[in-house]
C-alpha cells in the first residue's frame, strides 16, 4: 500500500466519520405548534406526537403553545412583521386562515401533501383554489348538550326546551334549566341561519340587516327577557362550569368540550348522564344551523428544511393515518375528517350524536372578510342582550359597522 | 426528576441564561462607564464627566426600550400597513407588494385623519370610528377618559386623605389597620382584575349577593354599560387608595408637632389647622403624587382589560384600552398604521396636559430645583 | 425622626363630654343587641349581627368604625379568593358568602401542583423578577445620585424626559418591543423580558431615589472626601447605607411591577418553558378552561409571599416614599 492510498483512505474515513457525527450530533427536531385548542385536546395531540416520533423520528419533540383565537391571530401577524418567531405549525379553526393568507404568512400545501387523501372538507381551507390547511377533524360545531339525569327526554323544539327547563327549575331552584354563551356571536349565528339568513347575500356582499337577522336578534332577546329561560348573565365560563357541576340541565357548546364532559374528574356532575343532540327547532319549524369547519393544521411561511419535512410528515400522519385519526378523534371527542374512519354508533354513541348534529350545520367560509361580521355583530348582540337596543337597530348598526370594516 | 414542571435541569438552564447576562451586564457596564468617563474627562474635559457617566446606563436602557419603540411607532404612522399591504412590510411574507413607496406623508395624513374623520366618497361625514360601534369616536372616548381620570384621582385623593387623617390621630391598632388597608396595593393586578371580574358576575359574584341580602335589586354589572363603567372605576379606586394613604400619612407624620401646638394656642379650629398647616406643608407630596396618578390613570389599561375588556358594546373603553382593542383586541384590525397614529395622538394629549399642569401647578419645581 | 404625631385633642366640645359619650354608648348597645336579635330570629343568619356590631362601633367609636369598614373592603376580596380555592370541584360557582365553604378541600392546591406546571411558572417569574429588581436598583441608584448632586446642563430636560416616559401608552410599546426582542432572537428566552422590564422600571425608581438623596446633606460626603475617600467611595460608604429605606421601596416597587406584569409577557414569551405565572393563571380560566379552583389556589400562592414582603417592608414604606418632601 503506498502512501497516497493510505492518505486517501484516511481522508475518506475522516469524511465518513464527520458525516456520521454530523448526523448524530444534529439537534433533534423540535416542532413548535401554536394551538387554539383546549388543554385536554392538546394532551391528546402531544400523545399522538409521541407515538409518531417513536416510530418515525426518534428524539423529535413537540412544543404546544396554547393561544386563544385572537391572541394566535395577532401573535402570528406580529411575528410576521418582525420576520422571526413564527411557529412550525398552526392548529386552529379555518376562519383565521383567510387573514394569514392575505398577509402571505402561510405556505401553500398542495405540493407538500397528497391532497387526494382528503376527499372532503378541504374547501374550508382553500383560498383561490389553493389549499392552506389540512383538517385534523371535522366539526367544530355547536350543538345541544343535555344532562340526562335532569332532562331525560331530549327536547326537539325550543318550546319543548323551555318547558323542560322550567320543569327542572321548578323541581330544584338551585339548578338552571338552560344556559349558553349569550353574548358571543359564534353562538348567535346558528339562530340567524335558522331564520333563513346568512352572512353573505347572493351577490357575495355582506348582509347583516336582513329580516332573518332581525328575527334572530328578537328571538335571543325574548329567550332572555320574555321567557326568562337563560341566566341574567352568562358567558362561556359560566355555562361550562355550571354544566360540569351538574348545576345546569342544558347548554349549547361545541365538540371541543366533549372530551372534558366525558371525563368524570373534570365533570363530576355529568357522570353517565351526558348526551348531545342537534339544536332544537325554532318556532318557524327549522333548526338553527351551526357553523361547521373543523380544525386545520397550517404551516407558516418561514418553515423550511428539516423542520418543514418533519412538520409535513407529522401533519400527514396525524390527519391521514387511520389509527391516528381514530385515536385523535376518540381522545378529543371530535369527528374524524377522513372517510376511511367512520364513527360507530354502538361503541361511540356521543360521537355518533355529534355527527348527526354536524349534518345540520353550514360550512364556515374561509373568507378573510368574515372577521368583519364577527366584530360588527358583537356590540349589536351585547346591546340586544342588555335590552338597550332594539333588534332592528342592532341589525342596522351591525351593517353600518361591517361596511366600515370592509372599507 | 420533575415536579410541577420544575426540575433541577430547568433551574440550571435559567441560571445558565441569567448569570452570564448579569456578568456581561456588570462587566460591560463598568467597561463602558470607565471608557465614557475617561472620554468625557480627558477628551471633552467637562467637569460633569461623573454625573453623565452615572446616568449613562439608565438612559441607554430607556433609549432602547422607550425611544426606539417611539420612533418605530412614528414610522408606522407614516406607513400604509394594513391587511392588503402586509406583504410589503413583512420580511417573510410570501405575498406580493403593490405599493410604490412604503412610507410617506400621504399615508400619515390618511392615518391621522382616520382617527378623527369618517370619510365616505371623499367627503367627511362625521367623526371616525376607532372601534366598531357608532359611539367609539374620538370625542366620546376622550370624554370618557376625562371622566375616568378625574373620578379616579378625586376618589383616590379624597379617600386616601380621609384615611390618612384618621390614621394620624392617636388611635389604637394603627399598625393593624395600616397593614390591612395596604393590602390591595400588594396584590398582583392580574389577580385583582380577574377576581373582581368574577365577583361582579350578576349571579355568583359577592357584590350582587350582598346587594340582594340587603334587599336591593341585582345589577348586571358586566352587561349594562353604565354599571360596567362604575364597576371598573370602583376596582381602580380600590387599587389606588393605599398609595395615597401611605404618601399622605408619611407627609403628615413628618410635620413637626409644635406647628399644631402653636396653632392651638392661637385657638385655631380643626379646619383652620388642616387648611393652614397640613395642606400647604403636604403640597410637595400632593402635587407630584397627583401628577403621577393622573398620568398613570389616564394610561391605565390592565384594570379595564381584565375586568370588562372594554365591553359591553365597547362602552367602558378609554383611549388607551380602545387603542389596545384596535391593535390586539377581539375586533382588532390589521391596520397598524392607523393604530400607530392613534397611539401618537394619545401620547401628545397626555404630554400637553402634563406640561400645562406642571407649569401651572409649579409643584415639580420641588423636584428639579433642589 | 419622630413618627408619632402630637395632635392635641380638639377644643372641648360644647356639650358635656360625659353625657355625649353615654348616649352614644347606649345607642351602640341597642344596635348590637338589635343585630343579635335579628340574627337569632332569622335562623342564625350571621349577617345581621355583623351589620349590627359594625353600626354599634360606628356610633361608639366613629373613627374605628370607618377604619374597620375600609379595612373590610380591602381584605374581603382576598378572603374570597382563599375561600374559592377551598371549594370542592362540584361547587365552584356558588352564591354562598361563607368564607369556609361546605366540603372544604385542599384538592385545588394539590391539582395545581400535580396537573399544571405551576412551580415552573413561579420559578420563571421569580428569576425574572429578582434579576430585574436588582439591575433596576443598581442602575437607578447611580443615576439618581447624579440628578441629586450635580447641576449639569440638560438636567431639567432629562428629568422631564423621565416623567414623559410614564406617558407612553403601554399598547403603543407592545409591537415595537416584540419586534426588537424577536430580532434579537430572544422570544423563547427570559432575557428579553428582563431587559424590557428593567427599562420600564428605571424612571420611577430614579424619581423616588433622587427625592430621597436630596434630603441627605451633601456635607456628609464632603466630610468623607476630606477624610480621603473618592466621590464614588463616599457615595458607596455614606449615601447608600443611609438610603436603605428608599432602596428597599424601589426594590419592592420593581419587584411588584415585574412579578405581576402580564401584557408585555403575553406578547413576548412564546415558549412554555419560560412561561410566567400571570400567563399560566390566565390560561387556567381562558377561553376553553374554567379551572376556578386551581386559579384561586394559584392566586393565593403568588399573593401570600408578596403580601408578606410588603408587610415586612412596610416600616420603610412611609419613610422611603415621602421622607424629606415636607420641609419642616
Amino acid at each position: 500500500m503506498n502512501r497516497a492510498k493510505v492518505l486517501a483512505l484516511v481522508m475518506l474515513l475522516v469524511v465518513a466519520l464527520g458525516a456520521v457525527s454530523a448526523v448524530v450530533a444534529q439537534d433533534p427536531v423540535n416542532l413548535i405548534v401554536w394551538s387554539q385548542d383546549g388543554d385536554t385536546n392538546n394532551v391528546v395531540l402531544a400523545e399522538q406526537f409521541e407515538i409518531w416520533a417513536a416510530a418515525n423520528m426518534p428524539g423529535a419533540t413537540l412544543e404546544i403553545v396554547q393561544k386563544e383565537t385572537e391572541v394566535l391571530r395577532n401573535d402570528l401577524l406580529t411575528a410576521g412583521l418582525a420576520g422571526s418567531g413564527l411557529p412550525d405549525l398552526v392548529l386552529g379553526p379555518n376562519d383565521a386562515i383567510g387573514v394569514f393568507v392575505d398577509a402571505g404568512l402561510l405556505l401553500p400545501l398542495d405540493d407538500l401533501f397528497d391532497m387526494s387523501l382528503y376527499p372532503f372538507n378541504l374547501g374550508a381551507a382553500q383560498i383561490g383554489g389553493v389549499t392552506y390547511g389540512v383538517p385534523t377533524n371535522a366539526g367544530n360545531h355547536l350543538m345541544l348538550m343535555v344532562n340526562t339525569s335532569l332532562v331525560p327526554e331530549i327536547p326537539q323544539t325550543f318550546e319543548e326546551l323551555l318547558a323542560a327547563a322550567a320543569a327542572v327549575e321548578e323541581a330544584n331552584p338551585d339548578i338552571q334549566g338552560f344556559a349558553y354563551n349569550l353574548n358571543e356571536p359564534f353562538w348567535f349565528l346558528p339562530f340567524v341561519h335558522g331564520f333563513g339568513g346568512s352572512t353573505y347575500g347572493e351577490d357575495g356582499s355582506m348582509v347583516l340587516d336582513s329580516q332573518a337577522w332581525i328575527d334572530a336578534y328578537q328571538f335571543v332577546h325574548d329567550l332572555k327577557f320574555v321567557s326568562e329561560a337563560v341566566p341574567q348573565e352568562c358567558d362561556y365560563a359560566c355555562a361550562d362550569s355550571l354544566f360540569k357541576e351538574g348545576s345546569v340541565a342544558m347548554i349549547i357548546n361545541g365538540d371541543w368540550a366533549i372530551a372534558e364532559y366525558l371525563n368524570p374528574e373534570t365533570s363530576p356532575g355529568l357522570v353517565d348522564s351526558f348526551a348531545v343532540a342537534p339544536w332544537p327547532e325554532l318556532p318557524n319549524g327549522s333548526r338553527p344551523q351551526p357553523f361547521t369547519a373543523g380544525k386545520f393544521l397550517s404551516i407558516p411561511a418561514t418553515v423550511e428544511g428539516a423542520q418543514l419535512d418533519a412538520a409535513v410528515a407529522f401533519a400527514t400522519w396525524l390527519t391521514t393515518d387511520p389509527e391516528s385519526v381514530a385515536a385523535y378523534s376518540i381522545g378529543t371527542g371530535r369527528l374524524p375528517a377522513i372517510a376511511a374512519v367512520a364513527v360507530d354508533p354502538e361503541t361511540d354513541p356521543i360521537l355518533a350524536q355529534s355527527n348527526e348534529a354536524l349534518t345540520t350545520g353550514v360550512g364556515m367560509p374561509a373568507d378573510p372578510t368574515l372577521r368583519c361580521m364577527w366584530d360588527s355583530v358583537r356590540p349589536s348582540l351585547e346591546g340586544v342582550m342588555s335590552d338597550s337596543m332594539s333588534a332592528e337597530d342592532a341589525a342596522m348598526e351591525a351593517q353600518i359597522s361591517a361596511e366600515d370594516c370592509l372599507g | 426528576m420533575e415536579f410541577s414542571g420544575l426540575s433541577i435541569e430547568i433551574i440550571l438552564n435559567t441560571l445558565q441564561v441569567l448569570l452570564p447576562l448579569l456578568i456581561i451586564l456588570v462587566i460591560g457596564v463598568i467597561a463602558l462607564e470607565v471608557g465614557l468617563y475617561l472620554f468625557l474627562a480627558r477628551v471633552i474635559k467637562t467637569k460633569y464627566a461623573l454625573p453623565y457617566t452615572l446616568l449613562a446606563p439608565a438612559f441607554v436602557a430607556l433609549v432602547v426600550f422607550m425611544i426606539y419603540p417611539l420612533i418605530f411607532n412614528v414610522l408606522l404612522a407614516f406607513s400604509n400597513l394594513e391587511r392588503s399591504t402586509f406583504a410589503c412590510y413583512s420580511p417573510v411574507s410570501l405575498g406580493t407588494c403593490e405599493l410604490d413607496h412604503l412610507y410617506g406623508l400621504d399615508y400619515a395624513i390618511q392615518n391621522f385623519s382616520d382617527v378623527f374623520f369618517r370619510v365616505r366618497d371623499g367627503e367627511i361625514v362625521g367623526w371616525g370610528r376607532l372601534l366598531r360601534t357608532a359611539d367609539s369616536t374620538f370625542p366620546v372616548l376622550l370624554g370618557r377618559t376625562a371622566i375616568w381620570t378625574i373620578t379616579n384621582v378625586v376618589f383616590h385623593f379624597g379617600i386616601g386623605m380621609a384615611l390618612a387623617i384618621i390614621m394620624n390621630q392617636k388611635i389604637r391598632f394603627k399598625g393593624i389597620y395600616r397593614a390591612l388597608i395596604v393590602i390591595p396595593w400588594a396584590i398582583p393586578s392580574v389577580i385583582v382584575g380577574l377576581t373582581w371580574r368574577q365577583e361582579f358576575h350578576a349571579q355568583y359574584g359577592f357584590v350582587n349577593v350582598l346587594i340582594q341580602a340587603l334587599g336591593g335589586q341585582p345589577v348586571s354589572w358586566l352587561d349594562e354599560p353604565t354599571a360596567a363603567f362604575i364597576a371598573v372605576i370602583f376596582v381602580n379606586v380600590w387599587l389606588g387608595v393605599p398609595f395615597y394613604m401611605i404618601m399622605l400619612l408619611g407627609g403628615m407624620q413628618s410635620i413637626p408637632a409644635d406647628y399644631y401646638e402653636a396653632a392651638n394656642i392661637d385657638g385655631a379650629s380643626a379646619w383652620q389647622r388642616f387648611n393652614g398647616i397640613t395642606m400647604p406643608l403636604l403640597r410637595p407630596i400632593i402635587i407630584p403624587a397627583v401628577t403621577l396618578d393622573v398620568i398613570w390613570t389616564f394610561n391605565k389599561l390592565d384594570v379595564i382589560f381584565l375586568v370588562t375588556g372594554g365591553g359591553p358594546q365597547e362602552s367602558t373603553n378609554i383611549l388607551v384600552s380602545a387603542l389596545y382593542n384596535a391593535a390586539f383586541g377581539p375586533a382588532a384590525t390589521t391596520e397598524l398604521g392607523f393604530a400607530a397614529a392613534f397611539s401618537i395622538i394619545i401620547f401628545i394629549i397626555l404630554f400637553i396636559f402634563a406640561l400645562v399642569w406642571i407649569t401651572t401647578s409649579g409643584g415639580l419645581k420641588e423636584i428639579y430645583d433642589r | 425622626m419622630s413618627t408619632q404625631t402630637a395632635v392635641t385633642p380638639a377644643p372641648t366640645p360644647t356639650w358635656s363630654e360625659g353625657g355625649f359619650k353615654r348616649v352614644r354608648q347606649l345607642i351602640a348597645g341597642v344596635l348590637a343587641i338589635g343585630g343579635l336579635v335579628l340574627t337569632l330570629v332569622n335562623g342564625f343568619s350571621i349577617g345581621y349581627l355583623i351589620v349590627g356590631l359594625w353600626l354599634a362601633l360606628l356610633v361608639w367609636k366613629p373613627l374605628h368604625g370607618i377604619l374597620v369598614f375600609y379595612a373590610t373592603i380591602s381584605v374581603y376580596p382576598v378572603l374570597r379568593v382563599i375561600s374559592i380555592s377551598l371549594r370542592p370541584t362540584d361547587g365552584l360557582l356558588s352564591r354562598s358568602l361563607d368564607l369556609i365553604p361546605p366540603g372544604a378541600t385542599l384538592n385545588s392546591f394539590v391539582e395545581l401542583f400535580e396537573e399544571e406546571e405551576f412551580l415552573r411558572w413561579i420559578w420563571n417569574s421569580a428569576a425574572i423578577t429578582i434579576t430585574v429588581s436588582t439591575i433596576g436598583v443598581v442602575i437607578a441608584a447611580t443615576g439618581a445620585y447624579a440628578f441629586s448632586r450635580w447641576r449639569f446642563p440638560g438636567r431639567r430636560p432629562l428629568l422631564i424626559f423621565l416623567l414623559t416616559t410614564q406617558m407612553l401608552p403601554a399598547s403603543m410599546l407592545l409591537i415595537p418591543i416584540y419586534v426588537i426582542v424577536a430580532q434579537l432572537n430572544l422570544t423563547n428566552n427570559v432575557i428579553g423580558l428582563v431587559l424590557a422590564y428593567t427599562s420600564t422600571a428605571v424612571p420611577f425608581s430614579i424619581w423616588i431615589l433622587k427625592g430621597y438623596y436630596d434630603t441627605i446633606p451633601p456635607d456628609l460626603e464632603e466630610a468623607g472626601m476630606v477624610d480621603g475617600c473618592t466621590r464614588m467611595e463616599a457615595f458607596y460608604r455614606i449615601i447608600l447605607p443611609l438610603s436603605t429605606p428608599a432602596l428597599s421601596i424601589v426594590f419592592l416597587f420593581n419587584f411588584l411591577a415585574s412579578w405581576s406584569e402580564f401584557l408585555v409577557a403575553k406578547v413576548i414569551l412564546q415558549a412554555n418553558q419560560v412561561m410566567t405565572w400571570p400567563l399560566g393563571l390566565n390560561e387556567l380560566i381562558g377561553t376553553f378552561n374554567t379551572d376556578w379552583g386551581k386559579y384561586a389556589a394559584g392566586s393565593v400562592f403568588v399573593t401570600i409571599p408578596v403580601l408578606l414582603l410588603f408587610l415586612w417592608q412596610s416600616k420603610y414604606l412611609i419613610s422611603g416614599l415621602t421622607l424629606g418632601s415636607v420641609k419642616g
